[in-house]
């Protein structure tokens, strides 16, 4: 990072509260051809791991970030020099920081040259990837299968609690425990973003002004109003302090719906997000946005007026599972594709004629094998 | 000062002291400044809240009079393109700055009009010149930063303006101006402005124009508003049954005022809520001014449309 704001954030790779840095320990101590791909999402550890990780063992680290230029040529030349030479008396690891950064135009080629290099490497070589669709691009396919990947987690407020506390003695800052958790309740696991937080509360340990790093807790917060109230204003208000982005509340609410509507409401409900869907189309359409106002209250008020009477009782929420789903068939279906492209150029029809006529009769797992 | 002056530049803040509004933040982003610690910034919220004004107060409090020199300041939706961008923030980044504060600023406003691929190669920007300069990010929505660039900043969201707040900054353009209005006039002009500075220093502006003393007539002959009297005395007529009452008020203010239509209907949508009636049935209500709202943007006549909405108004209401 470019600046510090605080001193000894870690003082030990232990610190890191990881359980996958025992892989990363013995990665090191024995790379075997591979490279170690460390994915997560932002400020899990990912970088600060392989530079605790360096100290532990006395290695230097040679790092290449997004501020350099990761081309063919580039990486070529600087990570396989790195790879290859290197001091008499000191380790080295390889860290190729934010590889999910590399960009399709500058960076041309950087990502098969980094995959070249990797077998002839006589020091580890350690890629860190955020956590997001990127990374599961099909352009990091081959590097993929050429590292062993492991996965930070984000981190449990427990354990953010944990390191802000040391932070706090180690910086005499004047924070109280309170406000310290509340900092860590809503960094949504991102330990850096809490650091910021808590950079900004240490100035006059005041939390106000501050917005919610996680959006979980509050989008389960606009649920409950939305599923159990009738008080117009505090519904009108549900969706105000979301961060989150206005595409994704559908998907939270059409999967808890059910449990909390019945019959006729949950008909009504369901009427009322299936026009606010209407409006989105329309606002894609014709780029008006000020729609906008319209699937806001379909969503909101809309949804709650479905109901006659205040609902009681507690109802655990979940989490939408049409994403997830969604992400897993389109992989499935992606793989459907390939072959049908392979398949095309041998059968002289297109594409589509392969996937709509030939490959129902043939189980792609086993086609995929013989190829 | 001359008389061709912008309010809305005149009478921006210069100082932390002189802002009116977002205590915390303030406090907070004055401490940053005093420290000479500061951070990544990510600016949230509605327009007219103050973000711009305090990413320029940091700027003079750094920076003194020399303040433009070290201060760069480029609009997302302006230079879509990264190229431009980087183009700019490369150039202006290369040299450190002068004085005491190590750091040169680089302000982009209206961030979230950035695709999310632009944001990736900004994202390198920033760590690429992270010991020569700080980001200040200003957005409607935080929402659409991408995550690893929120992750690295500092985030504040800015509220609407409380109605106490606006009217001292009201009071003070009007004590400076020598313009003179009641209670009655202060009130629309909070209710039109809802919470946004910009917004009730335009109008404040625009009525003056045509008489010191502001009247309730001045602001809606100087601005694109319509009366909310009227416009709840059309939605009323409406209700009631009272088509052709309402036809004539709504004429009155798309002719002989030349409000635009769709601007009628999003004060509809905001004035229903306020009526004596049943929460469905408002909310049916709302509903077809949206359904509304999308045929005017289609393209078709206003007066036909808006004649449609108050009829249905009337039969949503049993009428």
């Amino acid at each position: 990072m470019g600046y510090k704001m605080f001193k000894s954030v870690l003082e030990s790779l232990d610190e890191i509260p990881q359980k996958e840095i025992v892989s990363l320990r013995n990665f090191v101590k024995d790379p075997g051809g591979k490279a170690l791909m460390i994915i997560g999402k932002s400020g899990t550890g990912k970088t600060s791991s392989v530079y605790k990780l360096s100290e532990e063992i006395g290695y230097e680290v040679y790092e290449l970030n997004a501020s350099d230029f990761r081309d063919e040529e580039s990486i070529k030349e600087l990570v396989g020099r790195a790879s290859k030479e290197g001091s008499l008396f000191k380790g080295r690891i390889i860290l190729i920081d934010d590889i999910e950064g590399m960009s399709g135009r500058e960076d041309r080629g950087g990502v098969g040259a980094l995959s070249e290099i990797i077998k002839e490497s006589r020091w580890p070589i350690i890629i860190t990837a955020t956590d997001g669709n990127e990374i599961y691009d099909k352009k990091f396919k081959t590097l993929r299968s050429k590292c062993r990947v492991i996965k930070f987690n984000p981190v449990n407020v427990l354990s953010v609690v944990k390191i802000l506390k040391n932070v706090k003695e180690r910086n005499n800052l004047k924070i109280s425990e309170e406000n310290l958790k509340e900092v860590a309740r809503r960094s949504g696991g991102d330990v850096r973003a809490a650091l910021n937080d808590f950079f900004s509360v240490s100035m006059d340990n005041d939390l106000s002004g501050m917005e919610w790093r996680d959006s979980k807790e509050n989008i389960f917060n606009a649920m409950r109003i939305i599923f159990k109230s009738l008080d117009r204003k505090n519904i009108e208000m549900a969706f105000n302090n979301l961060d989150i982005n206005l595409d994704e509340i559908p998907l939270w609410l059409e999967e808890n719906l059910p449990l909390e509507y019945y019959g006729k409401e949950l008909s009504d409900a369901f009427n009322a997000m299936s026009k606010a869907d209407v409006f989105k189309g329309r606002i894609r359409k014709r780029q008006y946005y000020r729609l906008l106002v319209y699937v806001r209250m379909l969503l909101s008020l809309g949804i709650a007026f479905s109901k006659d009477k205040r609902s009681e009782g507690f109802v655990g929420y979940k989490r939408g599972q049409r994403l997830l789903k969604m992400w897993i068939m389109k992989n499935r279906y992606k793989e459907k594709y390939e072959v049908a492209e392979e398949l095309s150029k041998y059968l002289h029809c297109s594409r589509k004629k392969v996937l709509k006529e030939v490959l129902p009769y043939f189980n792609i797992r086993n086609f995929k094998k013989e190829f | 000062m001359n008389e061709y002056d912008i309010w809305i530049e005149k009478y921006r803040p210069k100082t932390f002291d002189e802002i009116i509004g977002q205590e915390a933040i303030v406090r907070k982003v004055k401490a940053f400044v005093e420290t000479k610690r500061l951070p990544h910034l990510i600016f949230s919220g509605a327009p007219g809240t103050g973000k711009s004004s305090i990413a320029l107060v940091i700027a003079r409090s750094l920076y003194g009079e020399s303040w433009r020199d070290n201060f760069l300041e480029l609009n997302g939706s302006d230079a879509r393109g990264i190229d431009t961008i980087r183009g700019e923030v490369k150039s202006f980044a290369r040299t450190r700055s002068v004085g005491n504060f190590p750091y040169r600023i680089i302000f982009l406003d209206e961030s979230d009009a950035l695709t999310s691929e632009a944001q990736q190669a900004l994202r390198r920007t920033m760590e690429n010149f992270s010991n020569s300069c700080r980001f200040i990010f200003s957005a409607n929505y935080s929402s659409k930063i991408i995550e690893p660039i929120q992750s690295r900043c500092v985030v504040f969201r800015f509220k609407p303006l409380s109605n106490d707040a606006l009217k001292i900054v009201i009071k003070t353009v009007c004590d400076k101006e020598g313009l003179r209005l009641n209670d009655k006039v202060l009130e629309i002009i909070l209710k039109v402005a809802d919470g946004d500075v910009r917004t009730a220093t335009n109008i404040l502006q625009s009525a003056a124009s045509l008489s010191k003393t502001i009247s309730e007539e001045n602001i809606f002959e100087a601005t694109s508003y319509a009366n909310p009297k009227e416009i709840e005395e059309i939605l009323n007529s409406a209700v009631n049954g009272n088509f052709l009452k309402a036809r004539e008020l709504l004429l009155n203010l798309m002719i002989k005022q030349g409000i635009d239509g769709l601007e009628i209907v999003k004060q509809f949508q905001k004035n229903i809520l306020d009526l004596n009636l049943d929460e469905k049935k408002k909310l049916s209500m709302i509903e077809k001014c949206g359904e509304t709202e999308f045929r005017l943007v289609e393209g078709s006549d206003p007066f036909i449309q808006l004649q449609s909405l108050i009829a249905s108004f009337s039969k949503l209401n049993g009428v």
